[in-house]
């Protein structure tokens, strides 16, 4: 008797096991199917639209053969004054990545390696104003304009330099991967003191206007 | 370039197939050989010249110099050779072709032209020793092509023509001029913002040459109506050059640009060059 309960016994739970078969199996069709729905899902080509609500300013190291655009410092050489505008958009940060990340998450990879989302302001940047806070030199003294003084450089170039216009354009276009733009400002004047602070401000489509002011420069002699 | 190789070919093919009544002691012929440049180099001064990275390196032959010919008479007193030239990078793109006509039968008169290759090479070496303040966008080195292409009247003169040895001296008198070439540099000066752009294009301008030439054939045996035999020539090619510029500086921006034309020095410029090599007639 006690040999029959457990042969029974045996054979309900092999029969237990293989009922858990189909379950996996749908669960993994399941699993396929999703992954091939958003696979097949065509991404969207058109740029998210962003709206600039912060503004950034470092001092950079110009002073070598190469603009040294990834590092912010607060020492500069008198005619190698170069300042590295951030501008991006923190309201609205988390829903743009994490629509990308579900996104590569639930397709696969092969497929969706090449989907990275771009960004468009929505409101234009129309213009850029910099104000220095100390003397320049004889000629331009704290509280001037010294935008006409500034012009872009392109990044990743050992291009000429170009107008302010053209950096604003660079803002304005669309961006890729991130929810910002950058660009450098060049000044063409040497500065004749020992400190040198400045205060950028940007204005909005909009009417909106950001601001931002640079740390305390320290100037050596070219 | 093309064109011109097209229709040396075009009409060495004619010579072999189609023509065959008409030419009269066609020939075939290769050399090879080596030659020497020689250009007067001036110190640096305000401006780049070319012309002083011509030669770079005097103490060593410039050049190897393969030559595949074909000439042949026609019209009972008119002659032409044809060659196509190719130096060490075996690429015929070199060429010195000619037509004579025969006065007398050692005395005739001809004209012509050639296509030389050259070299510019180092010219980088210009701006670092002159403007050490500036950094160059790279540190690679600097070269380009320039074609010298030529015209020229030529006067020729046969010493012994017989069986056995030929013996022309023929003296080309021409103008030659440098082809259009473009240079350009990145500037960034030491310490400071400042950006610069150098464009360089050089510009067509011909200036007479001198080039006598030398010509032996030894016949060395007869097989049927072919003769094979052995061909040495030599060249001289003598000139006062210069390659004029166009130089346009920009600072800072695109839009702040001078452009100005500039004419170095006249250098004393010569190649001479050996030959030897064989031919076949018929």
């Amino acid at each position: 008797m006690k040999r029959v309960l457990k042969v029974t016994l045996d054979n309900v739970k092999k029969m237990k096991e293989i009922n858990h078969i189909p379950k996996v199996l749908l669960l993994l069709a399941l699993g396929f199917g999703i992954k091939l729905f958003f696979s097949c899902t065509p991404s969207n080509p058109d740029p998210f639209e962003m709206d600039y609500n912060n503004l950034n300013v470092t001092g950079i190291d110009n002073s070598e053969r190469y603009l040294a655009y990834h590092q912010s410092i607060d020492t500069l050489y008198s005619d190698a004054v170069a300042l590295k505008l951030t501008l991006s958009d923190t309201s609205e940060f988390y829903s743009a990545s994490f629509s990308k990340n579900l996104m590569q998450t639930m397709s696969f990879p092969t497929i969706r390696a090449d989907w990275s989302p771009s960004y468009i302001p929505r409101n234009k940047v129309v213009e850029i104003k910099v104000i220095t806070l100390f003397d320049v030199n004889d000629s331009i003294k704290a509280g001037d304009d010294i935008t006409e003084n500034l012009l872009y450089a392109a990044r990743d170039s050992f291009d000429l330099y170009h107008n302010l216009s053209q950096g604003i354009s660079k803002l304005n276009g669309i961006q890729s991967d991130d929810r910002g733009s950058v660009i450098v400002l060049v000044l063409k004047v040497s500065v004749e003191n020992t400190h040198a602070q400045f205060e950028v401000k940007l204005t909005i489509e909009n009417g909106d206007e950001l601001l931002s002011t640079t740390e305390l420069f320290t100037i050596i002699e070219s | 370039m093309r064109l011109a190789i097209f229709i040396l070919f075009s009409l060495i093919s004619q010579g072999i197939f189609a023509q065959r009544q008409t030419f009269k002691n066609q020939e075939f012929f290769f050399t090879v050989g080596a030659g020497e440049l020689g250009v007067e180099k001036f110190s640096p001064n305000e401006h780049l010249d070319f012309l002083n990275y011509v030669d770079t390196y005097p103490e060593y032959a410039d050049f190897i110099v393969l030559k595949l010919g074909y000439k042949f008479d026609f019209l009972t007193k008119m002659s032409a050779d044809i060659q196509l030239v190719m130096m060490d990078d075996i690429i015929p793109d070199n060429y010195d072709v000619s037509v004579h006509y025969y006065i007398r039968p050692w005395l005739g008169v001809g004209v012509g032209s050639m296509l030389n290759k050259n070299w510019i090479t180092y010219f980088e070496e210009y701006h670092i020793q002159t403007f050490p303040e500036y950094y160059i966008s790279d540190n690679n080195v600097r070269q380009f092509t320039t074609y010298d292409l030529g015209f020229y009247l030529s006067p020729a003169i046969k010493l012994i023509d017989n069986e056995i040895i030929k013996l022309q001296i023929t003296c080309d008198l021409g103008i030659s001029s440098f082809m259009k070439e473009e240079a350009s540099f990145y500037y960034k000066k030491k310490l400071s913002n400042e950006r610069m752009y150098d464009h360089y294009e050089t510009k067509i301008d011909f200036q007479p040459y001198i080039q006598p030439k030398i010509d032996i054939r030894l016949k060395a045996f007869k097989i049927k109506e072919a003769t094979l035999g052995l061909l040495l020539n030599s060249n001289y090619y003598y000139s006062k050059r210069s390659m004029n510029y166009f130089r346009t500086i920009q600072t800072w921006t695109v839009e702040n640009g001078i452009t100005k034309q500039v004419e170095p020095s006249k250098h004393k410029y010569s190649r001479v060059e050996y030959h030897m090599g064989m031919f076949l007639r018929w």
